[in-house]
């Protein structure tokens, strides 16, 4: 609800990460305004005063440290409510790998995105595969899995519209998955910091619908740009 | 009443004639001074446009070869400026295979505008050449390479000084790391094979004529003994 409004929600997942966040900011938020509003509305009400003596309190009797007690309760039922979703969603996001529709390669180096798609054969790392530098294109209701490398440092695989990051790593190959849910072209950055150049490598991805997409596909594979180069 | 028309019309056309010399005069000196301002490089910005590249390529220009930088001191600016263009332009660099070039794409486009690479391309000109270590592993033969290096002096020139008219730098004063992984680049066709690069294809022809890896290791160790 309140990252939606900033930001398109574009994968199946994003949905459940942007709830998670509502919830989190609901169950801290609201408590901190609380204690802000009692912590100040305190020190003005108890403020020093001529020929008023302040009490001394110890800590130890019951009659006061009940309401520090008391709020301990709410803090630790919210704290299961908020670790039993995130585990949730963490399991859902990066420990379940749903069965894929395609499978795209994308490879992290400094300062640039290059992402391999399978060609009209939807098999990765075969011939007709399309490679593209800083243009990632997807069809959407389509489940992917992503094999992210890195060639020199680390970076991160950011995609904000799919609430999706993912380090990468020099040396692994890590497998993830997303399904975008909208058309439209949204950005890739990287969130990790990898260098001079950090903040000069944007990419794009390009999510369109099937037809749309199995045109691209066919359009730019090895074999059909040898003949319309040959023609 | 005729001569009042002839008078009138021949007033008309001096009027017109003198407008179209005024407007020929006024584009021709704003033309000029179009062109001494755009021919004119800033040093001083240039140098300070040249902090980033310092990061890979070093203050001296010396290049890091651990950062797939090269040495650029020295250089000819017109080189360094058609370099920028085609790396910005992605003519240069934009290639999956072609690591160090993809980290010179976004660096490229750090410089906002022709100006601006001009300015830099001026100040790198203006550094003195750092002569490079060599780094190759395995030397070549610069005897054999003599003779591979005849079809490159047609452009390169016979001393390595390079053809500006053919669009072709100097070799001299190169990394002998960056010479090796150029030609073998060209050899792959990672560079020189992007749309729009329209002297690419030449060089990807050239070293064509470099039959085996010995070769390449032979006419690199020919450049090597050209003078600066």
């Amino acid at each position: 609800m309140i990252l939606e409004s900033l930001l398109p929600s574009a994968s199946t997942y994003a949905g459940d990460i942007d709830r998670l966040f509502d919830v989190i900011t609901l169950l801290v938020g609201i408590p901190f305004l609380v204690a802000s509003y009692l912590f100040f509305a305190f020190i003005f009400r108890f403020k020093a005063k001529d020929g008023k003596k302040s009490m001394y309190i110890t800590g130890t009797e019951h009659q006061y440290m009940k309401w520090i007690h008391r709020a301990h309760v709410p803090i630790l039922v919210f704290d299961v409510i908020i670790v039993v979703m995130a585990v949730r969603v963490w399991y859902d996001v990066k420990q379940n790998l749903p069965e894929a529709n395609s499978t795209v390669r994308v490879i992290a180096q400094q300062w640039a995105w290059t992402f391999v798609h399978p060609g009209p054969d939807n098999v990765l790392d075969t011939a007709d595969d399309i490679t593209t530098i800083n243009e990632l294109h997807v069809a959407k209701d389509t489940l992917y899995h992503y094999k992210l490398e890195a060639k020199d440092v680390l970076h991160n695989f950011s995609v904000p519209a799919f609430r999706l990051k993912q380090d990468a790593i020099p040396g692994r190959i890590i497998t993830g998955w997303f399904e975008p849910t909208m058309a439209g072209t949204f950005d890739i950055q990287c969130a990790e910091i990898c260098g001079i150049g950090h903040g000069l490598m944007p990419a794009k991805i390009i999510i369109e619908g099937a037809e749309q997409h199995a045109a691209w596909v066919e359009a730019n594979s090895p074999l059909a740009l040898t003949v319309a180069a040959n023609q | 009443m005729s001569w009042v028309f002839e008078r009138f019309t021949r007033s008309v056309v001096s009027m017109s004639a003198l407008c179209i010399f005024l407007a020929v005069v006024a584009s021709s000196l704003g033309a000029f001074a179009a062109s001494a301002q755009e021919a004119s490089a800033d040093l001083a910005k240039g140098k300070a446009l040249f902090g980033l590249c310092t990061q890979c390529h070093g203050t001296n220009g010396g290049g890091m070869q651990a950062a797939l930088a090269p040495a650029i001191a020295g250089l000819p600016a017109w080189y360094i400026e058609a370099q920028l263009v085609k790396f910005k332009s992605g003519q240069r660099g934009l290639h999956a295979q072609d690591t160090g070039g993809l980290r010179m794409y976004p660096m490229s486009r750090w410089l906002q505008n022709e100006q601006e690479q001009k300015d830099v391309a001026a100040y790198v000109a203006s550094l003195p050449a750092v002569a490079p270590a060599p780094t190759l592993a395995q030397a070549g033969d610069a005897a054999k390479g003599q003779g591979y290096y005849a079809v490159c002096s047609a452009c390169h020139a016979p001393d390595g000084s390079g053809n500006q008219g053919m669009g072709a730098p100097p070799l001299t004063g190169l990394n002998d790391w960056y010479l090796l992984t150029s030609i073998q680049k060209y050899k792959k066709s990672i560079r020189g094979s992007l749309p729009g690069d329209t002297l690419g294809p030449a060089m990807i022809g050239m070293v064509a004529t470099l039959p085996d890896d010995d070769a390449v290791l032979d006419v690199i160790a020919h450049i090597q003994t050209l003078a600066k």
